[in-house]
């Protein structure tokens, strides 16, 4: 049996027949005229059809199908993984208020302590030196417009 | 033709953006951990205010410059920079031990600008005889193309056939995000206005490629040795031309055909030409002790493929891997359609790509050769700077094209997914091919239907439509039939 396989197997069956579902809600139309939902309805299907069958056959296969020594399928510093992606959530949700420096800053600073931690003070070094090259690189050179948030009265004037 | 080509390559504006290309390939090639699709997905924004020829010449050179540059890492740290260079680390590195570094990264250099050569020059004779048989091509026969073209996706993938068409079926649902171009309708948009247009290309590809790459090597310890070996004089002598001349031949030809065929690739084609010269060898057992045809063949190889591979792309249309996928994305982005009718409607661009990839493969010798003193400081770099600072570019760059904060979610999201995808052995590659194929197979599909009236044997009833049909359900069968599958996953387990 592998564990990993069902789980995959069941959550693609159940995107699968969602797309049904929603390729059905669409019309399907006919074979002279094929409507909105006439591919979404057959891939749907298909894509149930395979994950049932990836499911089925992964409950009489053999091994475990973790990667891990310790048989988990995650490495040994996975817990760094939603560290970052959490950072990346929060910087994605208060870049327009709080602006592309500070906050770039911020996200910097916290990937450098947590990737392969570094000392505070080369952190905020390296996370300034980066982020201020960045912005004139980037904003100034090539025009990119960063949101400028708390520091809009200085930047935009 | 080709000089009006040239005439587009020797632009000032082009020869820079093919300068950028191929420096910033050979750089990605060189850094192991980060391929040239996630330096694509990275430069991808900037494209969009470039024209299209200068866009398709820089990302092109990206590719084919990754391939130089994955030699170097190869060689001189016995990590490959690239999947193709695989097998050039079983000669190339024992070479740098045996103090013939320099050697090796000059016949490497010399030996992929040849095979590069020799590509191009095959390129420029087989595409229009090819492009003007395709013209004959009707909506049924594309989308028959189109299913020979997910059909491909057997091979391009290493794992589970089973769980690469998943990913497949995942792609085409999302390629239909969006308003249908047909009836108008909304599907699968949420009420979201930002997807009324579809699911972005950019920040799904840095999404699945950039930050996923980027989660999954934070989470495992990361070293690197770089070789302490004086690098030496780079020019390999007379006698070693002689010995590997023969190499580069058979290298460059087993490259060009297999990168040519839709799956195969640089990989494949780098591990058949190491298979291949050892069978010729006088002495096999001197391959993996530092024999130079081993260097040689594999990289002759791995570049003539990357030039092969645009053959496909160029006159139909088609995508043979996640490269050539992402380069008809900058295609579509840029509002150019390829295929058959490129050649007609767009000269310019088609041939001053061509050219530029001629002149792109002379800055590559230039590059690599005197800069190899660079390439290696470059190897210096720790992780611990590079991924954060990847992490910020992916975010800069998707944010760049729209200025959109919902792009920076759904990049991230993707990031989660293609991490998780890889812990689950699930590929991203099946999906970015089906993403971009979706669209074009369903209105080609729907517009076949509609001409025919609701008759389903007009796909096979086109003989070039059956044709493809046939071809994709051989594809499928050799997949799926043990002794061929046995093969299949010996060759995938070879190139891991």
């Amino acid at each position: 049996m592998r564990p990993s396989d069902i789980g995959t197997g069941l959550l693609g069956l159940g995107l699968g027949l969602w797309l049904v579902y929603e390729g059905r809600d669409m019309g399907l139309g006919d074979l002279h005229e094929p409507g909105s939902g006439f591919i979404l309805f057959w891939v749907g299907a298909l894509m149930a059809a395979l994950s049932a069958l990836l499911a089925g056959s992964a409950v009489f296969a053999g091994g475990g199908g973790a990667t891990g020594a310790d048989g988990s399928p995650f490495g040994e510093r996975w817990r760094r993984v939603p560290l970052v992606l959490v950072y990346l959530v929060v910087y994605c949700a208060l870049l327009e208020a709080v602006g592309f420096i500070p906050l770039t800053m911020a996200l910097l600073f916290l990937l450098f302590r947590t990737v392969d931690p570094q000392s505070w003070t080369k952190a905020v070094l390296y996370s300034v030196a980066i982020t201020l090259t960045v912005y004139v690189l980037f904003g100034v050179g090539l025009g990119t417009r960063f949101p400028a948030g708390l520091l809009e009265p200085l930047l935009v004037g | 033709m080709l000089m009006a080509g040239f005439a587009v390559a020797f632009e000032p504006a082009n020869l820079g953006y093919c300068f950028v290309g191929v420096f910033i390939g050979t750089l990605i090639g060189v850094l192991p951990g980060i391929g040239p699709v996630a330096a694509m997905s990275l430069l991808m924004p900037i494209t969009f205010y470039i024209t299209p020829e200068a866009a398709i010449i820089m990302m092109a050179g990206i590719y084919y410059g990754s391939m130089y540059g994955g030699s170097t890492t190869a060689i001189l740290v016995n990590i490959p920079g690239e999947a193709a260079s695989v097998v050039t680390t079983l000669d190339g590195y024992q070479m740098a031990l045996q103090g013939r570094a320099g050697v090796a990264l000059g016949v490497a250099a010399i030996g992929s600008f040849i095979a590069g050569t020799l590509a191009i020059v095959a390129l420029m004779l087989v595409a229009p005889p090819l492009a003007d048989f395709a013209v004959r091509f009707g909506p049924a026969e594309y989308f028959s193309l189109m299913v020979f073209g997910l059909a491909i996706l057997s091979y391009v993938t290493h794992g589970s056939i089973l769980k690469s068409l998943m990913m497949a079926c995942i792609g085409l649902a999302l390629g239909l995000v969006g308003i249908d171009s047909i009836t108008a309708m909304p599907r699968l948009t949420f009420d979201r206005l930002e997807l009324v247009d579809g699911v972005g290309l950019v920040p799904m590809i840095m999404g699945l490629f950039g930050i996923a790459e980027i989660l999954f090597n934070i989470e495992g310890a990361q070293q690197r040795t770089v070789v302490k070996t004086r690098i030496g004089k780079l020019l390999p002598t007379v006698k070693d031309w002689i010995q590997c001349r023969w190499a580069l031949l058979r290298g460059s030809a087993i490259g060009f055909v297999l990168g040519v065929l839709p799956g195969t690739g640089s990989v494949i084609s780098s591990f058949v030409s190491y298979a291949v010269e050892k069978r010729f060898a006088d002495d096999p057992s001197r391959f993996g002790k530092g024999a130079i045809e081993g260097v040689a063949g594999p990289e002759a190889a791995n570049n003539a493929a990357a030039g092969g591979a645009f053959i496909p792309l160029l006159t139909l249309g088609i995508p043979t891997g996640v490269v050539t996928a992402l380069l008809l994305g900058a295609f579509i982005i840029h509002g150019v359609e390829p295929g058959p009718l490129l050649m007609v409607n767009h000269p310019e661009l088609f041939w001053g790509v061509i050219a530029s990839m001629y002149i792109g493969n002379v800055m590559l010798l230039v590059l690599n050769l005197p800069l190899i003193g660079l390439w290696v400081q470059v190897l210096k770099v720790p992780y611990h700077i590079l991924f954060p600072m990847i992490l910020l570019f992916c975010m800069i760059g998707v944010y760049s094209v729209n200025g959109s904060v919902f792009d920076l979610y759904v990049m991230t999201g993707f990031g989660l997914v293609g991490y998780l995808m890889k812990k689950f052995g699930f590929e991203p590659a099946p999906l970015v091919l089906a993403y971009v194929l979706g669209p074009m197979l369903e209105n080609n599909l729907r517009k076949a239907l509609i001409l025919s009236q609701g008759d389903l044997t007009t796909f096979v009833t086109k003989p070039i439509s059956a044709v493809c049909l046939l071809l994709a359900a051989a594809l499928l069968l050799s997949a799926v039939l043990p002794a061929l599958r046995a093969r299949r996953e010996k060759i995938a387990l070879d190139e891991t």
